[in-house]
């Protein structure tokens, strides 16, 4: 396996294993300790920082699934991108400041990941569809209520 | 022969460079049947052709006349090319069906591309609509995640 297929492999494996299975030693073996996870909203520093988001949302929303596919995946040596659609069975605690609305969410994304000169995960920066996720959990009426 | 990764960037870089600084968006750069599949901004259909990549770049060129493109990163691989991006601009003209704020906009997002014959076949956006609604005032920021 040359090193674009295993990119290719490794940004699978992120989405399938730790997204969608919880498995934190999947994070262990695929990401450098000083892993950056970064969305519009936040900036997670650290390997640990990025589990504790893994556990929380998938705490918050049931059945959480992220899929893609080898076709929506992108890759180079130390670069690769993805694009994913992201769901769950019900939304059933607060996220962000908006509580439970138990609706099930559906939304599309995509994240651009870079690598060291080993393979692992340095940095995960995400463009997900937030206006949409909002919409479907009230988020957004929430937020003109507050 | 088939255009090679880094030839189908720069036709990517070239197309999306000229349609948001200057506003001419080159069909000479797209296939016949290209596609847009972006819904920004309230777009309900993906037509192909030309016309659909003029709307969204008229659209957002309309409200912010002095729009740039700022290229973050690019990826590009086989018949797929990958931008992250941001676009500026000064909101005089009413950003998606809003009063125009006069604010000064920054908003970012990812185009992926497919490649056909060296022309741009079909494109797919992920933009930060939700950030954009904040900068304006439209939804308060929430707290973190």
């Amino acid at each position: 396996m040359d090193r674009i297929e295993e990119n290719t492999e490794h940004i699978q494996r992120f989405f399938d294993e730790i997204w969608s299975a919880g498995n934190m030693e999947t994070v262990d073996e695929l990401c450098d300790p000083q892993f950056q996870f970064i969305l519009a909203f936040a900036h997670l520093d650290g390997r640990e920082a990025f589990k504790n988001l893994v556990r929380n949302n998938r705490r918050i929303f049931e059945n959480l699934t992220y899929k893609t596919t080898p076709d929506d995946i992108v890759t180079t040596d130390l670069k690769g991108a993805a694009f994913w659609n992201m769901s769950t069975t019900k939304h059933s605690d607060t996220w962000r400041n908006v509580p439970a609305s138990n609706n099930p969410v559906a939304i599309k994304g995509m994240t651009f990941f870079r690598f060291n000169e080993d393979g692992k995960f340095t940095e995960a920066r995400v463009q997900n569809d937030v206006i949409s996720m909002m919409k479907q959990i009230n988020g957004i009426k929430m937020l003109y209520d507050s | 022969m088939a255009n090679t990764p880094e030839q189908n960037n720069a036709v990517c870089v070239e197309f999306f460079d000229t349609a948001w600084n200057t506003g001419n968006v080159r069909a000479d750069l797209l296939t016949a049947d290209a596609v847009d599949h972006s819904f920004v901004g309230g777009k309900a259909k993906s037509e192909p052709g030309v016309g659909s990549f003029q709307h969204i770049v008229g659209m957002f060129r309309h409200a912010m006349p002095d729009i740039h493109l700022t290229m973050l990163d690019q990826i590009y691989a086989a018949d797929k090319v990958v931008h992250r991006w941001s676009l500026t601009g000064t909101d005089t003209g009413g950003v998606m069906g809003m009063p125009p704020s006069g604010k000064q906009l920054t908003f970012t997002g990812t185009t992926t591309v497919r490649m056909a014959d060296g022309k741009i076949a079909e494109r797919w956006a992920n933009v930060d609509e939700l950030g954009l609604l904040q900068q304006l005032g439209v939804v308060p920021p929430p707290p973190g995640a």
